[in-house]
């Protein structure tokens, strides 16, 4: 028992014997426009319109209505919609009905369930999910299952995908007083994919691998980059307790540590219920809302099935970008196993191919590469370009991507760094000055302070040293002729 | 072994794959040989049968699409007594499992069970589901079928009655119950909706409520109950025969014509009165005029030839409504002589044809005599129709045709003021997105 308690106080699980089960459910927006009508899918806060709605509860395909639902719509919140007409039509407002599906956005979609090998359905059905929180103007989310069955590899083995989905994003919130809750229009419609893992993920830090290594492999598809375009769910479960799904990850990195602390929670909580939580600041989580069951699925009456055909699937193949086996790649190059998994897990391979086409350097791009994920790619160019021609020393170029400084201050240093032929005239002048110092053997340790005393750190040490050994070279040279 | 129907349990299995699922009806709109399959996900998927595809039954009748529940009403007797006449449309639409779109199926009580407060604000004396059809196919054996039953509702003491109608034809629908049965003794509603009750965004939920609410005024006039603006917060009771439906999806699509409204109505029962001129509630008997005479609408503009009119003539139509140009211009001699209606027009006229003069402008209203070609068209006998739009006119030429025993008597009609769809003044409020 006191042991068990130190492990939770420490968060160090045997996750084995928890029987820790888990699962990722993971939304990318695509890079698209909407998916049932042609508005583009920007962020844009300056309002074109607003309008108001109330949504009354509909419950899946029995349309009944319970007393306490009918109170809860009662006590209802004013829903104040807020658009514009870069990014919003009559669609968006429930006012038209939906356009056909969006094909680019189906393509993707088949892309990404070819690339996680998964099994197409033979003919897609439109559904909606009731959703009256307000976030849709139409009271349910239009969505699709594409496919089943697929899998992606880890390091510690094949994860199966259960399902992709594609489906329609929510609006944003933008306010909520005691009274109302304004939703901006614009995220509306944009179209998503929904990846589900299969809970079999074995720790927190392979939920996090596999997390990543699924953004990795959409990231080679026309999807959206940036704050707000990803959305990382957790399930997770142990021993004698219920499956809770965890939303609103801030960033993916924190997933082991929030997972962690969830199994801290299920531990201590003495009965648990199966529900929503929502991420917190402080790696904790919050309740949100019971989980939701499949009773809130209707067919979407406004859209036709959409058969999946060997022509979609070979366009779908045809523009699919080559996917190529990364680390491979890296080894090729010949760089250290250990070297090439960091430049992989991290998502930087476009980034050294970028560099190396140019720096032809591929373990000094690989070491600057590391230091620092988010130094831009202007950056390490400048600094390695600099670093070969000598005109930056080593250890102002670590720190320079490690404060991953503007590109406009890379010229200080760059200015302040001492040339190769000054470095030359420099060590001549003090080389003419202690003469008599070549006559000892400590000459050139000796000579290296001096020299670099001279530079105050503004020259690369490894050229100085490289250039005091000529210079000495030839000065003895030219005492012995004399002799 | 049992037969594998829909609703049961059933297991695909079909190269490495197997799904499980509950069996669904394949709709028309679906490809061959699909099987439609709801996975426990809720999620519907289309699989495609094929020489090695292998099903088994997992379990009976597991699940019954498409049920709905009836409203039950809670009698009250302090509240008026208000007969619902259901006669289909979008507000009483459901899952078609034929097709896969939607299909007017609700019963009254069905769609009042999506709008279970009502109760508090009418007592449901009566739920009539007269007919359920699109209201594009309603016609007029289901217009006196209608009107039938509103007289009997009126004469078994109802305070009020509400129609649940298709939207795409329910202003013509208005415009003849109110010329069928005169000016009604009491409120007399018709409500639809642009968006389906399977849906939270279903927008027939205020245009009942509203309805309701008009139901119990003092407004004896048939009105369209429908959205006033893009929120979901006030309907308009507008004159049933000076409303149209101007947009084929909005929800606030029913504007008034030439007309202001007669009140603004919140889901809340907040009123606000616009006018004062409305018929009030009274015991009287409802004459019922049914007779329909064939009547035709025609459209001129650029490049139209009259020798459609030739058609008309042949085919023993009674009566013409033209949506001219404008004030009510159609092309005259300086378009051509292949292309001038005015001789052709007082060809049918001549030969006891009624015709009327309306506008394709939908708002304003017609003039007689502004340019030398309305004076020419005048000439040939023509009526005018006024501030009467076009779809209204044509009921109405119908209705007088139908019931009058001569000609002459019917062009008075059609000139008499019968259920106030003249209105001698055109306000500025009354234009466009009023």
């Amino acid at each position: 028992m006191k042991k068990e308690l130190l492990l939770v106080m420490f968060l160090v699980f045997d996750y084995e014997k928890l029987k820790f089960k888990c699962g990722l459910e993971i939304h990318q927006q695509l890079n698209t426009n909407k998916l049932f009508c042609s508005c583009k899918t920007l962020i844009n806060n300056e309002y074109d319109f607003s309008f108001e709605r109330k949504l009354m509860p509909v419950v899946g395909e029995s349309g009944r209505i319970d007393e306490s639902a009918l109170n809860e719509f009662k006590k209802r919140k004013k829903m104040k919609y807020f658009g514009n007409y870069e990014t919003s039509c009559l669609v968006d407002m429930d006012s038209e009905p939906p356009h056909e599906i969006n094909h680019e956005a189906l393509i993707i979609a088949i892309q990404m369930a070819l690339l996680l090998k998964m099994k197409l359905v033979d003919e897609i059905q439109v559904m909606r999910k009731t959703i009256i929180d307000g976030s849709i103007t139409t009271g349910f989310q239009r969505t699709a299952l594409i496919a089943t069955n697929g899998y992606i590899e880890t390091s510690i083995g094949r994860v199966p995908i259960e399902s992709l989905v594609l489906e329609e994003d929510s609006c944003r919130k933008i306010k909520e007083t005691e009274k109302e809750i304004h939703w901006a229009l614009d995220r509306q419609g944009t179209p998503l994919i929904e990846l589900m893992t299969a809970p079999v993920l074995k720790t927190p830090q392979h939920a996090l691998e596999t997390a990543l290594k699924l953004r990795e492999l959409s990231r080679k598809l026309k999807i959206k980059r940036g704050i707000g375009t990803i959305r990382q769910d957790v399930n997770v479960s142990i021993k004698n307790g219920a499956r809770i799904e965890i939303k609103g990850f801030q960033n993916v990195k924190q997933m082991p540590k929030v997972i962690d602390k969830e199994i801290q929670r299920q531990l201590k909580e003495k009965k648990l219920v199966p529900q929503v939580r929502v991420v917190l600041n402080d790696n904790t989580t919050k309740y949100l809302r019971p989980l939701s069951s499949s009773s809130r699925m209707y067919p979407e009456t406004d859209a036709l099935p959409i058969k999946i055909t060997k022509e979609l699937i070979e366009e779908a193949r045809r523009i699919l970008p080559r996917i190529i086996d990364v680390k491979k790649e890296l080894l090729k190059l010949g760089l250290k196993e250990e070297i090439a998994n960091q430049i992989e897990r991290t998502g930087q391979y476009e980034k050294f191919k970028h560099l190396n086409a140019r720096i032809k350097n591929p373990k000094l791009v690989s070491t600057y590469l590391l230091i620092n994920k988010k130094a831009s790619t202007e950056l390490l160019e400048k600094v390695l370009i600099n670093l070969q021609k000598k005109k930056i020393t080593k250890q102002n170029a670590k720190q320079i991507i490690k404060q991953n400084i503007n590109l406009s201050d890379l010229k200080k240093f760059i200015a302040e760094t001492i040339s190769e032929d000054d470095i030359r005239k420099t060590i001549n002048k003090i080389l003419e000055s202690k003469k008599e110092l070549l006559n000892d053997e400590r000459a050139f340790k000796m000579l290296m302070g001096l020299v670099m005393k001279e530079f105050k750190g503004k020259a690369d040490g490894s050229l100085v040293s490289k250039i005091l050994k000529e210079e000495i070279k030839k000065k003895l040279k030219s005492v012995i002729r004399k002799f | 072994m049992n037969k594998i129907e829909v609703g049961d349990k059933i297991r695909i299995e079909k190269k490495n794959m197997v799904y499980e699922g509950i069996l669904l009806p394949t709709t028309d709109a679906s490809s061959k040989n699909m099987i439609i399959l709801k996975l426990s996900s809720g999620y519907n998927i289309g699989i495609k049968k094929d020489k090695n595809t292998k099903i088994t039954l997992i379990k009976k009748s597991v699940f019954k699409p498409g049920k709905i529940p009836k409203m039950k009403f809670k009698k009250k007797s302090e509240l008026p007594n208000i007969t619902i006449i259901g006669t289909g449309g979008t507000i009483g639409t459901h899952v078609d499992y034929k097709t896969g779109g939607v299909f007017m199926c609700r019963t009254p009580e069905e769609i009042l069970a999506a709008v279970p407060e009502i109760n508090e604000i009418i007592n449901i004396k009566k739920v009539i589901n007269l007919f359920n059809v699109g209201s594009e196919d309603i016609n007029k054996k289901h217009w006196k079928k209608l009107a039938e039953a509103v007289k009997k509702e009126i004469e078994d003491g109802a305070d009020g009655i509400i129609i649940t109608h298709g939207t795409d034809t329910l202003a013509m629908t208005s415009a003849a119950l109110n010329f069928m049965i005169g000016v009604p003794p009491i409120p007399i509603a018709l409500v639809g909706a642009q968006r389906s009750p399977d849906r939270g965004s279903f927008d027939g939920r205020l245009n009942l409520l509203c309805a309701a609410h008009y139901c119990t005024t003092n407004i004896a006039e048939v009105s369209v109950v429908m959205h006033g603006s893009i929120n979901d917060d006030y309907c308009y009771a507008i004159k049933g025969t000076k409303v149209r439906k101007n947009h084929s999806s909005r929800r606030d699509a029913f504007q008034p014509i030439n007309t202001i409204p007669f009140l603004k109505i919140w889901d809340d029962g907040r009123k606000e009165f616009l006018r004062k001129d409305y018929h009030k509630r009274e015991k009287k008997r409802v004459e019922l005029k049914t007779n329909f005479a064939k009547v035709g609408l025609i459209k001129v503009y650029q490049n139209s030839e009259p020798r459609i009119l030739e058609w008309y003539l042949k085919n023993d139509y009674k009566g013409l409504v033209i949506e001219g140009t404008g004030l009510g211009h159609v092309p005259g001699r300086d378009a051509g002589t292949k292309y001038n209606w005015i001789p052709e027009i007082e060809k049918l006229v001549k030969k006891g044809v009624i015709i009327v003069i309306c506008t394709s402008t939908i708002h304003g209203r017609t003039n007689n005599r502004v340019y030398r070609n309305l004076r020419l068209l005048d000439r040939t006998g023509v009526l005018w129709g006024k501030d009467l739009h076009s779809e209204s006119a044509l009921i109405k030429l119908s209705i007088v045709l139908g019931s009058a025993k001569k000609l002459e008597e019917a062009k008075k009609l059609f000139e008499t003021n019968l259920v106030g769809e003249f209105e001698e003044r055109t306000l500025i409020g009354d234009v466009l997105g009023f």
